[in-house]
């Protein structure tokens, strides 16, 4: 089966579009539940 | 310019989404999500996001992990040869690397932002359906899906957990009623899928001990759902409305069980492909009527007590 390389590459921003959407995701959401978490600790 | 790849095409977003198996996630999340609205107490917004999101990303990776380990008989069964690593859009390895670290990454977040018990229920979870499931019963024995049920039943438990800390009768008796409803629903399935099993060598009970005994064990097990769905109305958990959907909906699966039970017609089998479908309605009224209570404010029964 025959892949050309502009294809290869769409695919490939993609998925790495995706990767960075998912670990930013991630990282907005630890920042967040550490203030949630700082909040509840700090007897709120 | 083109050059030859191992892989029939490139592979792409979704084909890592589909490695997730979404349809079984969006169940998981449905009973997950209707332990937390369901327990008692309060936490956070965000911390209940946290958690479902810990329990939909940790059941997106046990079904990775289960076609990763499965790939050699889904690539013989009608039902998932189409699945992307026996199409070769993804290797296997890249897929076992994506699911273990989805499922770390799940637990390690659902320890460190909600609480240790959420956490390790969701670990024995992972542990329980691709080890205990997919590695060990799976090939070995037709009580497979009966006994790793117990990984598809959990997730109300680690809602119900997230909130609350600790576990108590209720959130188990959510648990017991998808442990039991599990087998019949499956087996209804494997009534017509049972070649698909025998070619890839799964030893379901349709395969190994024959449909009629099959269809009286589905209707055994439902004999023992329908009641149990029941019991929350009585025990201060669900109210009228989930009385009247358990009842209701139940008498339907039992009299849905009955007909494949007196299933004549092994060939296109009907009533298990109408059994299957009520099955699947029967657990999202469930639920469903479980949510809605609590966000509109039905009060819950306690009719035993």
């Amino acid at each position: 089966m025959i892949v050309r390389d502009d294809d290869a590459d769409r695919a490939r921003r993609k998925r790495n579009i995706a990767l960075g959407l998912m670990l930013g995701g991630v990282a907005v959401l630890f920042y967040l539940m550490s203030i949630v978490k700082w909040y509840e600790h700090s007897g709120h | 310019m083109s050059l030859s790849l191992a892989y029939p095409r490139v592979t792409t977003v979704g084909d890592f989404f589909a490695l997730l198996k979404p349809r079984v996630m969006s169940l998981v999340v449905f009973t997950g999500l209707a332990g937390i609205v369901a327990a008692p107490g309060h936490v956070h917004p965000l911390t209940a996001f946290t958690a479902l999101l810990c329990i939909a990303v940790a059941a997106g990776a046990s079904g990775c992990l289960n076609m990763a380990y499965d790939s050699d008989i889904d690539r013989l069964m009608t039902r998932t040869a189409t699945r992307p690593i026996p199409m070769g859009y993804i290797a296997r390895e890249d897929a076992l690397a994506f699911g273990w670290t989805l499922s770390i990454a799940a637990v390690a977040t659902m320890g460190l932002f909600v609480n240790f018990l959420a956490a390790g229920l969701l670990a024995f979870t992972v542990f329980f359906y691709v080890v205990v499931y997919t590695l060990w019963l799976k090939r070995r024995t037709p009580q497979n899906i009966v006994i790793g049920g117990l990984s598809g039943a959990l997730p109300p438990a680690i809602g119900w957990a997230s909130v609350t800390g600790d576990l108590s009768l209720a959130p188990l008796l959510l648990v017991a009623i998808i442990f039991m409803w599990t087998p019949p629903h499956f087996w209804a399935l494997s009534l017509w899928r049972s070649e698909d099993y025998a070619r890839a060598g799964v030893p379901m009970l349709p395969v190994v001990s024959g449909k009629p005994h099959t269809r009286f064990q589905i209707l055994l097990y439902t004999l023992i759902l329908v009641p149990l769905g029941v019991l929350p109305a009585g025990l201060h958990i669900g109210g009228a409305l989930y009385l009247a959907a358990s009842a209701g909906i139940g008498l339907w699966f039992l009299w849905e069980a009955i007909a494949t039970y007196r299933e004549s017609d092994e060939v296109k089998e009907p009533a298990a492909h109408r059994l299957f479908g009520v099955s699947l309605l029967y657990m999202t009224a469930l639920f469903a009527s479980l949510i809605a209570e609590k966000l509109i404010g039905i009060p819950a029964l306690a009719l035993a007590l």
